[in-house]
Formats: C-alpha cells, structure tokens, sequence
C-alpha cells in the first residue's frame, strides 16, 4: 500500500511537472531568416515571462498565457541559435530556434598591399566576405567576379563560388607603373579598391661626380627600372666614398627622379652609388681640387 | 505527509525539480582558458607553428572574455579579444541583457578549431569551431534554462599589434 501509494505520489508529480512544461510551451518555427517577424501561439491561461535569448538580442516581456508573442524583424537580425523562454510563476520552458542568414547584400573586401611593384607574380590578394544585410556571413554559395582595370587593360577572373561566406583571388601586377583598381562585385553589389603600382628596384643605376669648390657634387641619372619606370621619389640612393681618411657614407632619398648629393673632398677617392640590392657604378676622383 | 516527503525527496534525486535560484559560481581564474584544440588549417597560406599557438591561446581568451562578459554582463571585458561586428553585437547584448537583469552562466567543455581559410596575405583567417559548453540563463538570482548544446561557429579572425581578434562569430547548424 505504502508502494503504491509512493508510485502514486510520484506518477502525480510528474505529471503536474509535465502539464506545466507542456502549458508554458512555446510554438515557433525550427528555422527563421534574418530580419524575419514572428508570431508565437502560446497556450493556458495567466500571466507569464517571454524571454528572448540570442546571439545579437536579448528582451523579456509579460504576456498572457492563449495570447500570441509578437518578434519584430529587429529581434532576429542576426544569425544563430536562439532560445524563447516562457515562465510562469514557478516553472520555465524553453524551445531553441536559428536564424538563419540571408542571401549577400553587403561585400567586405580586403585588398592587400596598397603598393606593389610592376611585374610580380600573385602580387596582390584580393579576398571578399559576403555578408547579408544584417551583417551575417552569407553561407549560401554565390559568385563573386574579380577585376582588375588599369589605364589600359580590365581583366575579369571567372566569377569565384564563395566558401562559408568567403571567396578570394591573387592577382600578378601589372608592367606599368600607376594606379590599379580592383573591383569585387556580386550581382549589382560591387567594391572597389585602388593599388598603386610602382616600379621595380632601379635598374643600371649611373651616378657623376664633379668637383665644385671643396666638394664634389654627386648626381645620379634619372633613377628608373628594367621596363623603363620611374623609381618613386623617396626611394633611398646611397653613396659611397673611399679615401685616405676612410670610408664615408651619404643615403640621399630621390627627388624628381634623379638623387644628389655633396660630399667633401679629400684627395682622391673612389665613389660608388647602390639603392637596395642594386649596386651602380664606380667613379675615380683623383688629383687637386 | 512522510510518504509525500520521501515522493519529493526522490524527484528532487531524479532532478525533476529543478531549483528556482542558483548561486552563480565564482569567477574562474585568469589561468583556466577554455580547452582549444587546433586540427587542420586549409590554406592558402602556410600556417606558422607560432601563429597557430596564437590562435589557440588567443581564442581561448576571447571565449574566456566573452563568457565573463555574458556572466558579468560587462561589456568592456570584450575589448581585448573582439573587434568589428562581433565586438558590437556581442556589446549590444550584454547591455541589453544587463539592462533587464539577464545573465548567463558559460561551462566551456572545449572548442576544436579548423582554419578554413587563411588568406595569402595572412590578413584574415576564418575558422570553424566545433564546440560543446553549458549554458545557464538567469533572471537575477533564478534560474530560468540550463541547455547542453553542441553547436558550430565560423569565425573570422583578424590580426592586431600582438594578438587575433575575433571579427566575426556565427554559429551555424552543423551538418
């Protein structure tokens, strides 16, 4: 009798915990997109809890038990799991849905680096993230189309599926120095980014000596790569004298394609002139001044 | 009234009750970083052994952040490891939960990490974490929902002076 009424106790406990899991339910969809509004049907009767738990969004709100719960677009804007909590009074029910991401309507792109030099091979990484209007990564695979325009060529890769939101190229830069504009575009979306290409390391760098005053007055020629591109202004010229007091060094950066200097004289002396790896020519300054 | 007690006594043992309020546990200590175990990387670019640590330990210490953030509900926790779209949502809802007394409680089980892309100029890397922790919501002091979930991120990770920040966290249905 004592079992049975135990058993009895105890079938009736979890029954009355059952009616008020099943009474607090909440029902909604599995899947939901982005920036979707939903209504959830409850069930009883009484006043209750509505908790929203999300990745983006967290809110609570009374409501009646029979009434429906409005979710605005706004609370599920962003993509993942999301749990909808109702309580009452003393138990609390949960039902998990997801959010799941819309189709791309936004494109991150990184273009790396900003300078390049002329002539390299998969000089420049291009990589594009497509996201969908609430800033979720768009997991649906989409094309995106890559180009590169210059003043005289545009060349289109063939359009790259995205990955997990993701679709990235290489690009070899171009032989002429000047400005590069990659593109990246999906559908009517597109994204632009400007590399400027440079010219290689200087090419047979020349550098005179004459003797003004004291001095010498050291001057490369106009400073320009293999294909015949100007070196940037900036780029460092070194030159170097050797004489009977010793080794002496001057790093004079380029201005208007050409570097100069002045340098004491102290006798003859030996001048040569490097910028990088690059290593030009030698010239001999002897006798007087 | 004695049968009744025992009744109660063994719902409570089969866990069919479960408890109103809970007492949140203490913060976990700055060492114990959530167990993060590095499988694979896809390329393109080479993965250096010592980028691969950094990875490891540095989204070991966004969780870590995130977890205190989400439990604290403090915000600012997520400035040394969150940047971009993940640092504003994930800022909005600790203010949001903050705002009406929500908090919630992180017990990380571990994280297993595959580099999915690592660009070649080693600008970004996007991750897939597949990851187990538990997760109890609370209403001040009580206890509304303790989940066990198994789920799956994808995370874009970006480099800073010294360490990767998480750019992006979005779990996805795994498949």
């Amino acid at each position: 009798m004592r079992n049975l009424c135990c058993t009895f106790l105890l079938c009736s406990a979890f029954v009355a915990v059952s009616q008020a899991q099943t009474t607090l339910a909440l029902h909604l969809p599995a899947n939901v997109s982005a920036g979707e509004a939903l209504v959830v049907s409850s069930s009883g009767t009484g006043s209750r809890t509505f908790y929203l738990i999300g990745p983006g969004h967290v809110a609570k709100r009374r409501f009646l038990a029979g009434d429906s719960i409005q979710i605005s677009p706004d609370e599920t804007a962003i993509a993942g799991s999301y749990q909808a909590i109702a309580c009452n009074g003393q138990e609390c029910a949960a039902t998990d849905f997801y959010v799941t991401p819309n189709r791309g309507a936004e494109l991150v792109f990184l273009v790396h680096p900003s300078r390049v030099p002329v002539g390299k091979l998969d000089a420049i990484s291009a990589v594009t993230v497509v996201m969908d209007r609430f800033h979720n990564l768009a997991l649906q695979p989409e094309g995106v189309t890559f180009r590169a325009i210059t003043r005289e060529t545009a060349v289109s890769s063939p359009p790259q599926t995205t990955r997990n939101g993701v679709a990235w190229t290489r690009l070899n830069s171009g032989l002429e120095d000047g400005t590069v504009q990659i593109d990246a575009s999906l559908g009517q979306l597109s994204e632009r980014r400007v590399v400027q290409q440079v010219s290689a390391e200087p090419c047979k760098l020349h550098a005179s000596a004459e003797h003004k005053g004291g001095r010498i007055v050291l001057q490369t020629d106009p400073v320009r790569d293999c294909r015949g591109n100007a070196v940037p202004d900036g780029t460092i010229v070194t030159f170097t004298k050797l004489d009977k007091l010793g080794t002496t060094t001057v790093d004079a950066p380029i201005k208007k394609g050409v570097a100069r200097t002045e340098m004491g004289f102290a006798g003859p002396a030996t001048i040569s002139v490097a910028s990088g790896v690059v290593a030009g020519n030698e010239t001999y300054m002897g006798g007087s001044r | 009234m004695r049968l009744f007690a025992n009744a109660a006594a063994i719902l409570l043992g089969f866990g069919l009750w479960a408890p109103k309020t809970a007492v949140v546990s203490s913060l976990p200590a700055p060492s114990s970083l959530p167990r993060v175990d590095f499988i694979v990387s896809r390329g393109p670019r080479d993965m250096e052994e010592l980028t691969r640590q950094k990875i490891v330990h540095d989204y070991a210490e966004a969780w870590q952040t995130l977890a205190l953030g989400l439990e604290q509900n403090r915000a600012e926790l997520l400035n040394g490891y969150f940047t971009g779209f993940a640092k504003q949502e994930f800022g909005q809802t600790i203010a949001e939960q903050g705002g009406i007394g929500i908090h919630r409680h992180y017990v990380d089980h571990g994280h297993r990490l595959q580099a999915l892309f690592y660009s070649p100029d080693g600008g970004v890397m996007q991750l897939q974490d597949d990851t187990e922790y538990e997760v109890q919501v609370f209403d001040g002091a009580r206890l509304l929902h303790v989940g066990k979930v198994s789920v799956r991120f994808l995370v874009l990770m970006t480099p800073a002076a010294d360490r990767w920040m998480v750019r992006l966290m979005q779990s996805v249905p795994a498949t």
